[in-house]
């Protein structure tokens, strides 16, 4: 099973993520979140930069919301992507995450989708079963 | 958003231009959709119809929740969707408005005629494309703004820039509110949008937005074109962008802050993204000048994309620069207080446009005096290949819908629907084969942005029209287009 996948949407980028557990979900969130944006057009260079996000709010799908969305900022001042995501810390009000990736030049980064912000629209990370989901709704 | 989420919502056809949709369970008011029996098929399966419903709950609401005929499934508030607030006793919601805070449209007119330019089209697209930064992450590097430049733009919009040398005297007298709005608060803008905001002013950003050379190829209402400048045959400059990570970063800032302040009011929110606030609460009112100033912020980016588009016109044909003149500049993505007769009473509300123009009429005091008598242009772009509008605001628009219209085609195929119906195309060989040049910051944008993407905005405007909201002036086939 894909960890993500593209719903139909008119306007804008419906994500869902599915997960065995919060931790993969949150990571797997982050992942899809900088692929959606952007390849690296030559591969990853040797050196390799980790950044940490801690997120918080009011409750998880709250925290995940910021995460993502401080990855987007990390990526549109930076060009930051991330190659490695680990979930150090995860908790209902907060979490951290340690990315290992590097940033890139516009020229070097072929961009697959221009994500402006992370809505709130239906945000929400369900069990089903024996998975954990979300649907995220990117604003393009 | 799930299947299950996606409960029908009941809708009453009034006439072919309108559906109503039945006050029930939370909404305080209907809905009213200005849609005809095609459009309102394509709406089947989607939540657009559900987000309307969604904005007749929130307190406070004057009239009916209204959405325009390019209605589609956004967040928060429909794309397409109006609402009007009390002043007093009513909310501001940054989900009603849109990340793209000011997002909107500057129509310029030239002496050309299209001769002059069918020759010169590459050259000509190549020279904007060059002058206009494009793209995710678009920056200027020949415009040094400093904090207070920024803080002058934000508070005194376009006139800053005119003083900045970025325009003409004349421009500001044919924006929407003179592209100021006088609310504009900087202080509310955080640092990380001061940030995001510092090196994008004069750039388009990405996405829908684009810079569009064309020639006018209808009129309609002779009497309104002259008025706005417009004849056959004449060139003309489409320039559609917004107030770029600016914007983005105060929606983003006040959502978080209002969903708390929502909870505080005891507010009940269907969707987490109509998080709102009192617009007399300090926390609304703290956003309603943040709002304000990023609004004036991008008044300021389309003018200086028009002044930059100027020199770019310039350099390629005869046409110096001032000969390019502002016909009008609308917002489409805004809130802003004004007054309006609801059932028979004068009252001050805050009418929230997402995607949607506003669109005052003949002898309305905010139309420029040169267009009093005939009324505020809309300006209503269409897609890449085929044609734009340049409507007229009209009465019915001040009794049905707070002075608004619609603001473009609306989407028929999502983005990645568009990639899958363009695989295996070459869409700008099929554009330039119709006569239209295209430059795109990126090929996935070009092909997002495909004609057959989006609804035939003659489909939006003929329901618009048929309302009396606005009426048909010209129609602008493009040329030359610089996508985002």
């Amino acid at each position: 099973m894909a960890p993500w996948e593209i719903l139909p949407h008119p306007s804008d980028l419906l994500v869902r993520v599915s997960a065995r557990d919060r931790r993969e979900l949150f990571a797997e969130a982050v992942r899809s979140t900088f692929q959606l944006c952007a390849r690296p057009v030559g591969g990853w260079p040797s050196a390799i930069e980790t950044r940490e996000i801690a997120a918080g709010g009011d409750d998880e799908a709250a925290v995940l919301r910021r995460l993502l969305s401080d990855c987007l900022h990390e990526f549109e001042s930076d060009g930051f992507l991330a190659r490695d995501v680990e979930v150090e810390a995860i908790g209902p009000r907060e979490c951290r995450v340690r990315l290992a990736g590097a940033c890139f030049r516009p020229d070097q980064l072929e961009v697959a989708h221009v994500i402006k912000a992370v809505t709130w629209h239906g945000l929400a990370i369900r069990d089903e079963r024996d998975r954990v989901c979300a649907e995220i709704l990117h604003d393009l | 958003m799930t299947s299950e989420r996606r409960a029908a919502v009941a809708v009453e056809r009034i006439d072919p231009w309108r559906v109503r949709l039945p006050r029930h369970g939370a909404m305080t008011t209907d809905g009213i959709v200005f849609a005809d029996e095609a459009l309102m098929q394509e709406l089947a399966g989607d939540q657009a119809l559900e987000q309307v419903s969604n904005v007749a709950t929130l307190p406070g609401i004057v009239g009916c929740a209204l959405a325009m005929p390019d209605i589609h499934w956004g967040y928060g508030f429909p794309i397409g969707g109006v609402a009007a607030f009390d002043a007093a006793d009513g909310v501001i919601s940054p989900g009603g408005i849109g990340f793209d805070i000011n997002c909107g449209v500057r129509l310029l007119r030239t002496p050309l005629r299209e001769g002059d330019v069918r020759g010169r089209l590459q050259e000509l697209v190549r020279a904007v494309a060059r002058e206009i930064p494009a793209g995710i992450g678009s920056r200027r590097r020949d415009v040094r703004l400093g904090e207070d430049d920024l803080e002058q733009a934000m508070r005194r919009g376009v006139a800053w820039a005119i003083e900045a040398g970025f325009g003409l005297p004349g421009d500001a007298d044919r924006l929407e509110a003179h592209g100021c709005i006088e609310d504009a608060d900087p202080g509310g803008v955080s640092r990380r949008a001061r940030e995001r905001g510092l090196h994008q002013m004069g750039t388009l950003g990405s996405g829908n937005h684009f810079v569009e050379i064309g020639a006018v190829d209808q009129v309609f209402d002779e009497a309104a074109a002259a008025a706005y400048g417009l004849e056959h045959g004449q060139v003309t400059v489409l320039i559609h962008t917004g107030s770029r990570g600016l914007g983005h970063q105060v929606c983003e800032d006040y959502i978080d802050t209002f969903l708390e302040s929502s909870r505080r009011h005891g507010i009940r929110l269907v969707d987490r993204q109509l998080a709102c606030a009192p617009l007399a609460s300090p926390e609304g009112r703290r956003y309603f000048g943040a709002m304000s100033a990023a609004a004036n912020f991008a008044f300021c980016n389309r003018q200086l994309v028009a002044h930059f588009v100027r020199s770019a016109v310039a350099r390629v044909v005869d046409a110096p620069p001032e000969s390019l003149e502002v016909v009008y500049d609308v917002a489409h993505n805004i809130a802003k207080l004004e007054e309006h007769v609801v059932d028979g009473v004068a009252r001050r509300v805050c009418v929230h446009r997402k995607g949607a123009t506003r669109a005052f009429p003949a002898g309305h005091p905010e139309v420029p005096e040169a267009y009093r008598a005939v009324g505020q242009p809309v300006l209503v772009p269409g897609d890449m290949g085929r044609y734009s509008f340049v409507l007229a605001g009209r009465p019915g628009a001040m009794a049905e819908t707070f002075g608004s219209c619609c603001h473009g085609a609306g989407r028929m195929l999502s983005r990645s629907g568009a990639k899958r119906q363009a695989a295996g195309r070459n869409i700008v060989a099929e554009l330039a084969a119709h006569g239209v040049v295209v430059q795109g910051a990126s090929r996935e944008t070009v092909v997002e942005e495909m004609p057959e993407a989006y609804k035939d905005v003659a489909d939006v405007v003929h329901v618009v029209a048929g309302a009396g909201l606005a009426c048909k002036v010209a129609r602008l086939k493009p040329m030359g287009v610089v996508k985002g």
